[in-house]
Parts: structure tokens; C-alpha cells; sequence
């Protein structure tokens, strides 16, 4: 059995007095894609703050390809694989496509490098290069987002919450990127609260609620078990 | 206040007329009364007072507090949310005078219910959690059973008296400041600060304001008749001088007193049959000339309960009157309180049961204690009964005096000790279990804990308390112009330290810099705006410090963090950077492109 990219073992984090995780256990095989569901405020966002480095675990161990990561800014994670999509997006409303992505090689990639990575996920983007992100629909600024992370060669993506504000079909198109994604060998963990798309692509599925992990198993089981309790019929 | 602020309109011609009367009266009656020992020099006192009323007053400032309630009920009990000892208070009829040199405040409430709720009301109705439509404007008028007033700030005076013979006014100024609460049917309380006598105990004690007291008749081992002869006196003068005053206010007599009354919806001609006062507090403080020409501070607080007068005072019942009267010049404070409980004034003859003992036709007797069994019986209930004697303080021109009457303190907890034979404890079990919603969560709590309380309460009967001090004069010390430099000489005054800041004492600097020569030119000693020096570098005694002793406080914290920072480092890298984890693996930052 092939070391996990990702491993969390008892995982705690706090707000202040308010304890969100409550003793995370997750595991994401290397290559596989992981989609954790749950409700609003099951902790989802803030366990993936907690694996890439924005924000600190009072107790528990984060092991990633193997490793116990102790300390570790988001950007030394961002460095060596780890990257996050967060929910929201995040583009640069200002800026254009073309300077959004570019900014990426700030971070070591060459400009031609990220560009061919993005327009080759999503050619779409070629055609608006110059156009404001600002004034992109919210599909196309995911795209633009995704593009980014997939230019700095990830082997660990954490995307949050992906279809968040979407059209169905606009979502469809992106989880077909991402199952491209994974053909490349990139570990995905998937967080996502509208769960049927994401379940469509993940090799694994686990359930978060009240801080904690409730189940795992295959796509099928937890469509099939959780759905009526955890999911609330959303998926 | 959204009462009335009545307009004072009707005079005191009742006790105008009264004054006059009873002035005719004791004309008549000095010769009987011995005169020779009771009449003053006419000739030589006009002049005597003449010549220490233009003297200065032996004190520049004072400082003053009264307070009288009749009834003041104080509630000690942990549970109760109000960050106060007590935890919660009501003043029955409350009455304050707080007053210093400059300023002078007087305040008087129905029901009080303590600093910590009365001051504090706008706070506590705004955590009430009420919507802030409803709340806003109960807060902003504040706790509204109470009329203030304010010297020179303003009001200087104020009433609220919602119902006929309720009592609650103050006024404020810079020689006398009054409040009164109470209630009495010819709405009226008793003025303890009107009467100039020193050790009178409040002015309805008094025969008549501005009378002079007759003593009794000095007839040596004949004590009864003495009491007698002086009973007489007294009933002639206070009685019959009172009602024949009564009388006459009835009747529509006006004098030429210049102080307003508020005005009294109940006919007086029902006062001079019987004038009933339920309770009634006043406190007065006054600064002004005695009639020896003495200035002073005077601070009367006077609390009364249950005060019946009939035919126009000929007859007057009072329950239980405690007052406390400070008194000061400036160089000696005298104090008196006194507790009645119980006179009854038939034609001037005083019967009297007070806190210095019985009196009765003038003849007085020790007070015998309390009976013990009952005592003993009541405190098995958790109730005492106390008769709290006077406390006086003084202390050269510094006096203070409480008084409080019967005070009774029932501790709940020796009786909720006799509860515990009930099933407190599965009440309490059962509440805990009952559904109750998530909003409703505090009120759940509060019921689990009412069933634990066992507050006690201590209810004081006539509480009074006065408190005068006086400061003297400030003397600044002369000035002499011969110190000053002309600027050539250098610097004469040594200026140390405490020298400073006192004008026409200019203080060199310590490094020993002239002053400057401006400011005393010619050879002629000036002292002038000029040749004042700032205070303050003739005053420090120590040598500057720069920023040395910030700059070493920061340093420190500075060195501190640096030397931290590299010790935990060190900690991690020796105890558990490099080492595994409890799961056996390695800790680092792995290359996941590279796992």
C-alpha cells in the first residue's frame, strides 16, 4: 500500500473559544480524488485553511506523502505541491485574464509555461485573455482560479467549494476539468456542499458534520447511506 | 420630571402670626419666668454680636453631607445581579443634601432604591434587553421618583408631588440647601435648619422659630415643680403660641416672610384640627451668621415617622424621630443625634422615650435594655431586634453624626434552614428537567436558584446622618520684592524644591540661569509677568534621564523576544523538529511533487 498524499489524524482547531474541528480522520490516497461533503458548517473550509497552512490546528497531526508537517506557511506548502482553489475565487476583478494568470510566474513559472497550462484546461479563456476578470461570468472566473493552481504543477489540490454560485452546467464543464486534472496523477481533495457533481468524479467520498468526520467509503455508499441524513437531499 | 414644579406661593403666615402671638405672650410671661436669670442684656448683645459679626469667619471652605429616610429596608443576597452591598435597597421617604464651597446639591425622593439602581437606572433599563423604541425614553428621563437640585448649575429648585399632602421638593443655594420627602397633610415637613437654636432637634421640635427657649424656674430641691413651672412656660410659649399661629395662617393672615411654600391642595383649616404626617425626611445644610454673629455650617437631617398634631400642635403624637444636626465654625464641630420613640407633647409637656432615655414633664431617666427571652425567642427565627445608639464623631472643626431608630434584621437564612424537611432538592431536580426552550434557558437557571435563596434584610427605622468639615483659609505667604533679582547679580533664590510656583518667589533654575534681565530692568525689585520662571525645572530634583530608562525598557523587551525566538528553536530542533512523530513519521516539509 502506496504512502497517502494526505493524512489527518485527530484533528482539532478552534475559533477562539469555538471549537470547529473536533477530531478530524481523513485519508487521500496519492492520485485519488477525495470529495468531503457535509452540511453548512461541518468544518469543511476551515480543515482545508488548516491543511494548507493558513490557519493552525490546536492539536492533531497533518501528514503529507508521509511526513508529519509541524510547521509550515501556506506559501512553503504552496511551493512544494500544495495548492488551494479557495471558495470565492479570488481573481483579480482589475486585472485582465492574461495578468491574472501571469501572476503565477512571479512564483517561478515561466509566463509561456502557465498561459499553455491554461489554455490548454480551458481554451475558452484564449478568446477573453484581455478582458477584465471582474467582468467574467462566475464560471469563467473559476476557471481562471483553477488555471492558476494548475500552473504551479500541483500534486495536492484542495479545491473549496467549487460550484458555489454557479449554473449547473457551468459546474458539469469544471468537474470535467477536474476529472481531466486527475488523469494527470494530481491528488484532489474536493470539498463541496452540493455533493451528486463532485460524487460523479471522486474515487472517494467521506462526510463531515459537527467537526468531524462521519463517513467514508465509496461514491455509491455515501450517496446511497448519507444522503437523507447528512446531505438533506441538496446533492 | 415630568411633575409639576410647582411655583412656592403661600406663606408661612401661620407661623408668622404664630411668632407674633407668642411673642405678645412671653412678653407677659418673662416675669414669671424668674428674669432674672432667663432675661439677656438688652444693651450690651446688639453690640457684642455687632463685633463678631465683623469678623472673618474661621474657615474659607466646607464640605457637607446629610441624608434622612424613615424607612430604609436593605436586602443582602448574592443571587441578585447588581454589582451593589446591598444588593438591593429602598429608601421609604429619602431625603440629601451634599454640599461643599461650590457647589450644592440637594436631592429628595418618595422611594429610593439606593445609588446603585437610582443613579445607575439609565444602565440597568438598558440591559433589560427591551426594544430600544421603549427603552430609550425611560432611560433618558433616569430614575423618576426624585427631584434634584443644583447650585449654581441649576435647578435651583424643584417639586414633584403627584398626590395631595405627598411631599417632594429641594431647592439649592449658596447659604442653604433643603430636600424633603414625606408626606404630611398640611404639606409640610418638619425644617430642621430653620430653627437658630444650637442643640434644637429639628424645627417642629422647636416652639416657634426666632422664640427664644425659657428655661425653667430654678427653685433649688423643688424638681417637680421646677419640671412644672417649666412645663408651664413652655406651654404657654409653644402651644398656645403655636396654635394661636395656626390660627391665624388659617384665617389668611399674610406676613412679611419672603419664602415660598408650594402650594397644598388640602384646606388648612383641616391642619389646624389635626395635621397627620405619615413619614417625612428633610435635610438641610446652611452656612451663614448665627445670631452671635458666628458664621457656620449647619447640617440637620431629620427623619420622622408617624406624626399626628392636633389642634393646631396644642397635642402632638410622633412615632419614631431621629435627628442628626453638625454643626461647625470653622474652629470646633458640635454634634448631637437623637432618637425618639415615642413623644407625646400635651400643651408643651414633652413625655419622651429616645435613645438617651425617658423623659417625662421634663424629669429624665436611663433607657432599661431589652428584655432578654424575647430577644432570644426572635433570634431562633432569625430576627433581631436592635436599638442602635447614636454614633457622634468630632474632631476640632470636623463632626459627624448617624442616628438610627429601631433596627430589625430577619436573616432568611435561619428559616430556610427549617425548609430543608421539604423536598427542595427534587423541586429543584424536577425544574431542572422540564423542556424548557433554548431562549427560556435563563429563566430555567433563575428558578433553580430562587429555590436556594436566603436573603437577609435589615430595615432601619428613622436613619439620619450629618457630616460637616471645615477647611481653613489658604495662606499665601507675602511677598518681598527685595528677593526678586535685577538681573545682574544672578540668581537669589535658591529655588528648591517645593519653592516653585508660588508667585513672586521666582525660582532660579537649577543649572543657575539669570533671570532675565527684562524683567527687572533698572535697579528696581519688579516682579512681573516677566520675571516669573517656569515651575517646573526649578522643582525636578533629579538630573534629566532622556529616554534612557525607555530605551533600556524596550531593549529589554527586544533582547527578551530575540533570545526566546532562538531558544524555542533550539527546543524544537533538540526535542522534536527533526524527531518523529507518534506515528513514526518523519516531521519536515516534504516535496509532494517528489512523494
Amino acid at each position: 500500500m502506496s504512502v497517502p498524499i494526505l493524512e489527518i489524524v485527530d484533528l482539532h482547531a478552534a475559533y477562539g473559544r469555538i471549537e470547529v474541528l473536533r477530531g478530524v480522520n481523513l485519508t487521500v490516497p496519492k492520485g485519488a480524488v477525495m470529495a468531503l461533503l457535509g452540511p453548512n458548517g461541518a468544518g469543511k473550509s476551515t480543515l482545508v485553511k488548516v491543511i494548507s497552512g493558513q490557519k493552525k490546528a490546536t492539536s492533531g497531526d497533518i501528514h503529507l506523502g508521509g511526513v508529519h508537517v509541524r510547521t509550515g506557511g501556506p506559501e512553503e506548502l504552496a511551493r512544494l505541491g500544495l495548492c488551494t482553489i479557495p471558495e470565492g475565487r479570488s481573481v483579480f476583478p482589475n486585472l485582465t485574464v492574461e495578468e491574472n494568470l501571469l501572476l503565477m510566474s512571479y512564483a517561478g513559472v515561466p509566463a509561456e509555461a502557465v498561459l499553455e497550462t491554461a489554455f490548454a484546461y480551458f481554451p475558452r479563456l484564449k478568446e477573453r485573455r484581455k478582458q477584465l476578470a471582474g467582468t467574467m461570468s462566475g464560471g469563467e472566473q473559476q476557471m481562471v482560479a483553477m488555471s492558476r493552481a494548475l500552473a504551479s504543477d500541483p500534486a495536492l489540490l484542495l479545491l473549496d467549494e467549487l460550484s458555489m454560485g454557479l449554473a449547473p452546467l457551468i459546474v458539469d464543464e469544471l468537474y470535467e476539468t477536474v476529472g481531466r486534472i486527475t488523469e494527470t496523477g494530481v491528488s484532489i481533495l474536493c470539498i463541496e456542499q452540493f455533493a451528486r457533481t463532485a460524487l460523479k468524479i471522486s474515487d472517494y467520498a467521506a462526510v463531515m458534520s459537527g467537526g468531524r468526520v462521519v463517513a467514508t467509503g465509496e461514491p455509491d455508499e455515501i450517496l446511497e447511506t448519507m444522503s437523507d441524513v447528512i446531505l438533506g437531499g441538496a446533492a | 420630571m415630568s411633575g409639576s414644579r410647582t411655583v412656592i406661593r403661600r406663606s408661612r403666615a401661620r407661623r408668622l402670626g404664630a411668632g407674633l402671638a407668642a411673642s405678645a405672650v412671653v412678653s407677659l410671661a418673662l416675669p414669671l419666668a424668674g428674669g432674672a436669670t432667663a432675661a439677656p442684656a438688652p444693651s450690651s448683645a446688639p453690640v457684642a454680636a455687632a463685633a463678631v459679626r465683623a469678623a472673618d469667619p474661621e474657615f474659607a471652605g466646607y464640605a457637607s453631607t446629610t441624608t434622612a429616610t424613615p424607612v430604609r429596608v436593605e436586602i443582602f443576597e448574592p443571587t441578585i445581579p447588581i454589582p451593589a452591598k446591598p444588593e438591593a435597597e429602598f429608601n421609604i421617604g429619602f431625603s440629601s443634601v451634599v454640599a461643599d464651597s461650590s457647589t450644592t446639591r440637594g436631592r429628595a425622593s418618595l422611594l429610593w432604591p439606593g445609588p446603585a439602581v437610582g443613579e445607575g437606572f439609565k444602565t440597568i433599563v438598558e440591559n433589560l434587553g427591551l426594544p430600544p423604541e421603549l427603552a430609550g425614553p425611560i432611560a433618558e428621563q433616569g430614575y423618576p421618583v426624585q427631584v434634584n437640585s443644583n447650585h449654581p448649575a441649576g435647578p435651583a429648585s424643584e417639586s414633584d408631588e403627584q398626590f395631595p399632602g405627598s411631599i417632594q421638593r429641594t431647592s439649592a443655594s449658596a447659604e442653604k440647601t433643603t430636600a424633603a420627602a414625606g408626606y404630611s397633610t398640611d404639606c409640610r415637613l418638619g425644617q430642621p435648619g430653620e430653627a437658630p437654636a444650637e442643640d434644637d432637634e429639628g424645627g417642629e421640635e422647636g416652639p416657634i422659630p426666632g422664640l427664644p427657649g425659657l428655661p425653667g424656674l430654678p427653685i433649688p430641691g423643688l424638681d417637680g415643680l421646677s419640671g412644672l413651672t417649666s412645663g408651664l412656660t413652655t406651654a404657654v410659649t409653644s402651644g398656645l403660641g403655636d396654635g394661636l399661629g395656626s390660627l391665624s395662617g388659617a384665617l389668611g393672615g399674610k406676613g412679611n416672610r419672603a419664602e415660598e411654600e408650594v402650594a397644598c391642595p388640602i384646606p388648612a383649616q383641616l391642619a389646624l384640627l389635626i395635621d397627620v404626617g405619615g413619614m417625612g425626611a428633610t435635610s438641610t445644610v446652611t452656612r451663614g451668621e448665627g445670631e452671635d454673629g458666628i458664621e457656620r455650617v449647619r447640617a440637620v437631617s431629620r427623619s420622622a415617622l408617624g406624626e399626628v398634631s392636633l389642634l393646631g400642635g396644642v397635642i402632638t403624637l410622633d412615632g419614631i424621630v431621629s435627628t442628626a444636626t453638625v454643626s461647625s465654625d470653622g474652629a470646633k464641630a458640635t454634634t448631637r443625634g437623637v432618637t425618639d420613640y415615642g413623644i407625646l407633647t400635651i400643651a408643651g409637656q414633652k413625655f419622651r422615650f429616645g435613645s438617651d432615655g425617658f423623659e417625662a414633664a421634663g424629669q429624665g431617666q436611663d433607657l432599661p435594655g431589652l428584655p432578654a427571652d424575647p430577644n432570644q425567642a426572635l433570634e431562633a427565627l432569625g430576627i433581631q431586634l436592635l436599638l442602635p445608639q447614636p454614633t457622634e464623631e468630632t474632631d476640632k472643626d470636623q463632626g459627624s453624626v448617624a442616628v438610627g431608630g429601631l433596627q430589625i434584621v430577619i436573616d432568611a437564612g435561619v428559616l430556610r434552614r427549617q425548609l430543608d424537611v421539604l423536598p427542595i432538592d427534587q423541586i429543584s431536580e424536577a425544574i431542572s428537567g422540564l423542556p424548557f426552550p433554548e431562549e427560556a434557558a435563563q429563566l430555567k437557571s433563575l428558578l433553580g436558584a430562587a429555590l436556594n435563596l436566603a436573603p437577609k434584610f435589615v430595615i432601619t427605622l428613622g436613619n439620619a446622618s450629618s457630616a460637616v468639615d471645615t477647611s481653613p483659609e489658604i495662606e499665601i505667604p507675602p511677598v518681598d520684592p527685595g528677593t526678586v533679582d535685577n538681573g545682574q547679580n544672578g540668581p537669589v533664590s535658591s529655588g528648591g524644591p517645593g519653592s516653585s510656583g508660588s508667585a513672586g518667589t521666582p525660582a532660579a533654575p537649577a543649572a543657575g540661569a539669570p533671570v532675565d534681565a527684562s524683567a527687572a530692568g533698572g535697579g528696581e525689585p519688579a516682579i512681573g509677568d516677566d520675571a516669573l520662571l517656569d515651575a517646573a525645572p526649578a522643582g525636578a530634583g533629579l538630573p534629566e534621564l532622556f529616554s534612557i530608562p525607555g530605551a533600556l525598557f524596550f531593549g529589554a523587551i527586544i533582547g527578551a523576544s530575540v533570545l526566546g525566538s532562538y531558544l524555542r528553536r533550539l527546543g524544537i530542533m533538540a526535542l522534536g523538529g527533526g524527531a518523529a512523530c507518534a506515528h513514526g513519521l518523519q516531521s519536515g516539509l516534504p516535496d509532494l511533487r517528489k512523494a
